[in-house]
């Protein structure tokens, strides 16, 4: 084995281990007697030290060996372990993660072995900052490689037995091996999916750390739990919202939970609560994060939107409460008093919404002022391949993802109403909009006659309901997709796909439709 | 191949095809660089590994290996626990510490227990090759 293959084993090896250590930390810090965890975060330190040794990492070792020591020194009832020192433990964490991560770093380590006996050290040079440096390789068990190479192998033997069968002129063996060949390509798609997926709470420990930060910074007493932890994601969705989430968390500490007096005042309990949840509904992950905190001033933030030319006046007067908050996503928004180098609600939330957005997921904010605030982010499994339904808009194929859609109907043209000069019909017992795509998408097929009835797809997006009328549909698939580059109907389509016969189709984003046509 | 045959030279020892050893670490990392270095000794090319104590004890009673390199710091059952379990199983079993220098103390303990000897992390190749061919030799 190279070197250089032992280093990234050692890297993720060590990593997961800082992990553990980082995770163990924080509910020691909750349950200090708890010996087992005292026993656990040692043994990780050990085991990195001895990792470290074997590949010659020598400063990484002495930080393992003082890790190791401080928490002898507790398990003995020789120290023990304060908020200063779990502070500047978790500096050393973060340090020891930067080292583990980058062979080249330099750094004395001198001024952070002192800050452990010395508080004043870490005010004058050590700022915590939790890394947000991420390997980028995911570990796979041999297991599941074996089964993919079996598939491909498989395959192999497919493309032989169709190339013999077609040179045979064997047509229905043909369509047969076709067949298998169908059911071994899906196979090998769902299981590459299964490869890409791992465990959400990966992340999990860096939020708890994050808003522990934070909270001790700010001075505030908060319960953070999380619930879910079993749910895997893709990998490249969970690397595109950790970001987001972290910002999320970060506003809901700083702006969200009121400080302690304030808390007491209201009648609260004085410790704040900060869930986040992540739980999966159909063929998406719901990440819920919610707090008791202040919540959101929707006349606020109206207030502060006109007053940065971001509404009119007249916009605002007729806004509902729901529209009010989702403001806060506009960019260039924030009603947070000052500015504090945590977070600023506001300066971000755009950022966190487009973040959000480039993976296919949707944020929705629900608040009640007073009575905190919840954040729901809804993520598909994995972005790379969604189930779709193939759509007719003037003879053109468009492709509609499955998980947006609520049922397909069959609407007579004198249910059609108008409200407001828009077109309405009755769905459920609630009115929803008509969105016509050929209109939309300006591809209006003259030749085409008026039917008795239209077809009518009936999209959920951020809980309610609009519908779009098409031709016709033709039937459900897997599609591929592939992200288009930044065009100007970029504004209405970001993915494409290739359809069986070869042509490229375009994929509707419901939540950019609904933006473009219902300001 | 070139080392083994180096190895057999060195130290006129015939690794026999036969030779069997488990590797006790939590660490997947340590146990691919001690089974990289028994296969380039030419010492071993049969190993079979185990993450904990628990795992030790059971990976021994199964596969009846001729030796047994031991790491000390484990979940579920350290590694003078596993030791202990397997002397049980077979008192004349070869079982040699994987520690690190500190950890000199915990080898006397492990020794009246019945470990055979000691290596050190980080590893010295030689050394390794020398200490595990030398309690291979002895019954």
């Amino acid at each position: 084995m190279s070197d250089n293959n032992y280093r990234e084993m050692y890297v993720s090896e060590a990593l997961e281990h800082v992990t553990i250590i980082t995770q163990t930390l924080l509910q020691l810090e909750k349950k200090p007697d708890e010996r087992s965890y005292l026993d656990q975060i040692f043994r990780s330190a050990h085991t990195i030290k001895g990792m470290a040794s074997t590949m010659g990492y020598h400063d990484t070792v002495e930080l393992c060996k003082n890790i190791e020591n401080i928490f002898d020194e507790i398990r003995n009832g020789v120290e023990k372990l304060t908020s200063h020192i779990a502070s500047i433990l978790f500096i050393w964490i973060d340090l020891l993660q930067q080292m583990i991560s980058d062979e080249k770093l330099k750094i004395d380590l001198d001024p952070y072995l002192k800050s452990l006996r010395n508080p004043e050290e870490v005010k004058n040079h050590l700022e915590p900052k939790p890394s947000t440096n991420v390997s980028n390789t995911i570990r796979v068990k041999m297991s599941d490689l074996d089964l993919l190479v079996n598939v491909v192998g498989e395959l192999l033997i497919s493309k032989m037995r169709l190339k013999q069968a077609i040179e045979n002129k064997d047509y229905d063996e043909s369509k047969q091996i076709m067949n298998e060949t169908d059911r071994l390509i899906a196979d090998l798609q769902y299981k590459t999916m299964q490869v890409r997926l791992v465990p959400v709470n990966q992340i999990f420990d860096r939020f708890s750390r994050t808003v522990r930060d934070v909270s001790k910074q700010l001075g505030k007493q908060i319960n953070f739990e999380m619930h879910g932890s079993g749910i895997d994601l893709d990998r490249s969705v969970l690397d595109s919202i950790t970001d987001p989430l972290l910002h999320i968390l970060r506003n809901c500490v700083d702006h969200g939970i009121e400080s302690v007096e304030e808390r007491i005042q209201n009648n609260k309990s004085k410790i704040g609560q900060i869930t986040l949840t992540v739980t999966r509904k159909g063929d998406n992950i719901l990440i819920i994060v919610a707090d008791d905190g202040k919540g959101i001033d929707a006349e606020k933030v109206k207030e502060k939107a006109v007053e940065k030319g971001i509404i009119t006046k007249n916009e605002a007067i007729k806004m509902n409460h729901q529209e009010a908050i989702r403001l806060i996503g506009s960019p260039g928004l924030s009603t947070a008093k000052e500015v504090t180098d945590i977070s600023g609600r506001g300066v971000g939330m755009d950022v966190v919404i487009s973040n959000v957005e480039s993976v296919g997921g949707s944020l929705n904010i629900l608040s009640e002022y007073g009575n905190g605030t919840t954040m729901i982010l809804t993520l598909p499994l994995n972005i790379s391949i969604i189930k779709g339904l193939i759509i007719l808009v003037s003879n053109q194929r468009f492709v509609l993802p499955i998980s947006s859609i609520v049922t397909t109907v069959n609407i007579p043209r004198t249910e059609i109403f108008s409200v407001h000069g828009n077109d309405v019909i009755k769905f459920q017992n609630s009115i929803i909009p008509l969105i016509k795509l050929n209109e939309l998408f300006e591809i209006q097929d003259k030749k085409s006659f008026e039917n008795e009835s239209i077809t009518v797809v009936v999209i959920e997006n951020e809980e309610k309901n609009y519908g779009l009328v098409i031709d016709s549909f033709e039937r459900n698939q897997d599609v591929v997709i592939k992200k288009l580059e930044q065009n100007e109907y970029s504004d209405l389509f970001l993915n494409a796909t290739i359809l069986p016969d070869g042509r490229v189709s375009l994929v509707i984003d419901p939540s950019l439709l609904v933006d473009l046509v219902i300001p | 191949m070139k080392n083994y045959q180096g190895f057999q030279k060195l130290y006129g020892v015939k690794m026999s095809d036969g030779v069997k050893i488990l590797i006790v670490d939590d660490a997947s990392f340590m146990r691919t660089v001690l089974k990289d270095i028994l296969k380039s000794n030419g010492l071993c090319n049969d190993t079979i590994e185990a993450a904990d104590g628990v795992e030790a004890v059971r990976q021994y009673i199964q596969h009846k290996p001729d030796l047994v390199t031991m790491d000390v710091n484990m979940p579920k059952a350290d590694g003078l626990q596993a030791l202990k379990g397997i002397m049980k199983v077979n008192a004349n079993a070869r079982v040699i510490m994987v520690t690190s220098v500190e950890q000199k103390h915990i080898v006397q303990d492990a020794m009246k227990l019945g470990a055979r000897d000691y290596i050190i992390k980080p590893f010295d190749r030689s050394n390794v090759g020398l200490i595990l061919n030398k309690a291979l030799r002895t019954k």
